[in-house]
């Protein structure tokens, strides 16, 4: 029950969660900014280009081999309804659990990102840390009118896939003062 | 802020001299091959290269633009990809002016502004008047003094490094690997040649017992031999004469032998300390010590500093104490669990049995090689008994292997992101990636420690938070007091 309560409020898993450790901070819970949905078509369009490659390379390929046996015919076949699957997967369902897993907040003292489908990842970034930030959209993400908003720290770089336009210059402004108001070096 | 300017026409010029200069040996493969032809058609090819390059150039300077206020510089550019870029005075580590042979021409000059990051390559106006140069710096001018009010003259504390010290370092020296690496890919380079030759040949022939295993076994041993002559020459050479001395702010370490190198470094600017022990120095008790610190730009070598070559394990504590104050051991709580030794194991015996297999197989050996693959068993446990992570006050220390065991702590102020990262399998056993970087170089390092429980993650995420919190009041103190960082 308590479980289902702490799930319930967007904690991440685990076992020990109110049993050996307190219950989270509610600060702990994972962060409500969405990317723009319109990303999902661009990821999307990127996976349908990359992944089409290889199998139209082979099937071009098997339409010039000599014809052999049925096994021979079987096992192509095989392989290509496994590659039509993966195809599937990574064009529709893969792009949309990753919208559907990223997540991001900025305040006053930190930036959080959340994001992965097969392998999470959560980051904090300290705005103090900030070094500079810069938003960048190359000609996919201008078609959707959306731009990726990165922010440099001393050591990392970490990206924020895609805010509209609009809100990604809000985004860039709102980290720059936040971050103007902490001085330090490195 | 002001309006947006760019940059002088003559960045055009010399972002496709850059070009050429970047892609010159394919310009001269170009050359070489085509005037191989007997008709002229690959002087147009040429040209229309040339032509196409100015073109990039003109179009690159027509999308470059910046403007500068507010103690910000911002910077749009990009031909096909828009980059726009924003920089704070705050950030800034040094302004770099340099005059090329174009530039110099046409009397201008190329600003390079450096932050520690590592995008600061790409904050670079490379033509602009003196006057552009000068509003530029004066925006952008740190208001960081580098000279400080020295309180009290501190008295000077030197530490050198024992002639016997130094021989066991380079004795045990971690630089055998590399050298051993580098000397063999350096015999395959020459192998093509000895082959050719006839005489080299011949004299190896002459060699008794060639052909016998036992022969070829010596011959392994006299090249590991070499290389191990080689590393240990080299780590004498490196960190003859080696001290290290403690001034007002921060440390002075003046090493070698022929080629005497002095590196100060500040405290302010050191990032972490790694103490590191190696694979052949730990079972007798002995550790080196490495710093990381925040350079920039071509300053590279700043980024690992060795503090001490070699030092006994019960004198970390009094040299901690003595030359890294704000330092001390940090207990390392939490240890990874139990039930990541499955993974670690198969992670580190089955990366090993698969190379294995792959040799046998492809060298047809003797199934006795896989005697080699039972330590990989034991080097599983030690790394799975080693990954460990504590926390105390304001500082963090994390404990991983590879090979040497490398502890490393960081105090919390230094810590540019941390992360918690968990693959599928991981999730299934509750186990979590953690991971912390700091600045190091003008790229930054990050210290990853593998499968910890992730019951820690609310843990070290509200220690992390806490810092924040505490250090934004300590800031506004800061510059409410006295107005320097």
């Amino acid at each position: 029950m308590e479980r289902t309560l702490l799930k319930a409020a967007g904690t991440p898993g685990g076992f020990f969660y109110g049993r050996l450790l307190p219950a989270p901070d509610p600060a702990d819970s994972v962060p409500s900014g969405r990317l723009s949905p319109r990303i999902i078509r661009v990821w999307q369009w990127g996976a349908a280009l990359r992944s089409s490659l290889l199998p139209i390379a082979w099937g071009l390929y098997a339409l010039y081999q000599s014809p052999q046996s049925s096994l021979h015919w079987l096992l192509w076949g095989a392989l290509l309804a496994l590659l039509i699957l993966f195809w599937l997967i990574t064009v529709f369902w893969h792009p949309v659990f990753r919208w559907k897993h990223w997540r991001y907040s900025i305040d006053r003292n930190q930036i959080e990102l959340h994001y992965g489908v097969w392998f999470r990842q959560h980051t904090v970034i300290p705005l103090n840390r900030v070094q500079h930030v810069d938003t960048r959209q190359g000609p996919l993400l201008r078609a959707m009118k959306v731009s990726a908003v990165a922010v440099s720290t001393a050591a990392t770089v970490h990206e924020i896939p895609a805010l509209e336009s609009k809100r990604a210059q809000e985004v860039r402004q709102q980290i720059s003062n936040f971050a103007r108001l902490a001085q330090e070096d490195v | 802020m002001s309006e947006f300017r760019r940059l002088h026409p003559v960045a055009a010029l010399a972002r496709a001299g850059e070009m050429i200069r970047g892609n010159l040996l394919t310009l001269l493969a170009i050359l070489i091959f085509g005037s191989r032809g007997e008709d002229g058609s690959f002087l147009w090819v040429f040209l229309g290269l040339l032509v196409s390059v100015l073109l990039v150039g003109l179009m690159s300077w027509w999308r470059f633009r910046f403007r500068i206020g507010r103690g910000e510089m911002e910077i749009h550019q990009g031909i096909w990809v828009r980059k726009e870029l924003l920089l704070r005075r705050e950030r800034v580590q040094v302004i770099d002016l340099s005059y090329g042979p174009v530039q110099r021409l046409f009397g201008l000059v190329r600003v390079d502004v450096k932050t520690a990051g590592s995008t600061s390559r790409e904050a670079r106006l490379s033509a602009v008047t003196k006057e552009v140069a000068d509003e530029i710096i004066q925006e952008l001018k740190t208001g960081r003094t580098s000279a400080r009010e020295e309180l009290w003259q501190e008295k000077e504390r030197v530490r050198r490094l024992p002639m016997r010290h130094l021989l066991l370092a380079a004795t045990t020296s971690s630089s055998f690997g590399i050298v051993l690496s580098l000397l063999a890919t350096l015999l395959s380079q020459l192998d093509p040649f000895l082959q050719e030759s006839e005489w080299a040949m011949q004299q190896f022939e002459q060699l008794p017992g060639m052909g016998r295993p036992l022969f070829w076994m010596g011959m392994l041993m006299l090249f590991v031999l070499f290389a191990w002559c080689l590393s240990f020459a080299g780590t004498l050479v490196r960190y003859g004469n080696f001290t290290l001395t403690k001034q007002n702010e921060g440390l002075v370490i003046r090493h070698g032998l022929f080629e005497k190198k002095q590196i100060t470094l500040p405290y302010h600017r050191i990032q972490a300390v790694r103490v590191v022990e190696g694979i052949l120095r730990q079972p007798f008790g002995y550790l080196s010590i490495e710093l990381d610190s925040a350079g920039y730009g071509e300053e590279r070598e700043a980024a690992s500093v060795v503090m001490m070559p070699l030092l006994p394990e019960k004198e970390l504590e009094p040299l901690v104490g003595e030359f890294l104050p704000g330092f001390s051991e940090i207990p390392l709580e939490h240890r990874s669990p139990g039930r990541a030794l499955f993974r670690r194991i198969v992670r580190t015996a089955g990366g090993i049995g698969g190379g294995l297999a792959l040799l046998q197989w492809a060298f047809d050996l003797t199934p006795w090689i896989w005697i080699c693959w039972v330590p990989s068993l034991f080097w599983g446990w030690l790394v799975h008994k080693d990954a460990a992570v504590g926390c105390m006050g304001d500082r963090m220390a994390l404990r991983t292997r590879r090979l040497a065991r490398t502890t490393t702590w960081i105090h919390r102020d230094r810590i540019q992101q941390m992360s918690f990262h968990e693959s599928v399998p991981q999730r299934w056993r509750w186990l979590t990636t953690i991971s912390v970087s700091v600045a190091s170089g003008d790229r930054g390092r990050s210290v990853r420690v593998r499968d910890m429980d992730n019951a820690l993650i609310p843990v070290f995420r509200s220690w992390f938070r806490r810092r924040i919190r505490e250090h934004r009041l300590s800031t506004v103190d800061y510059s409410s007091s006295s107005g320097s960082a």
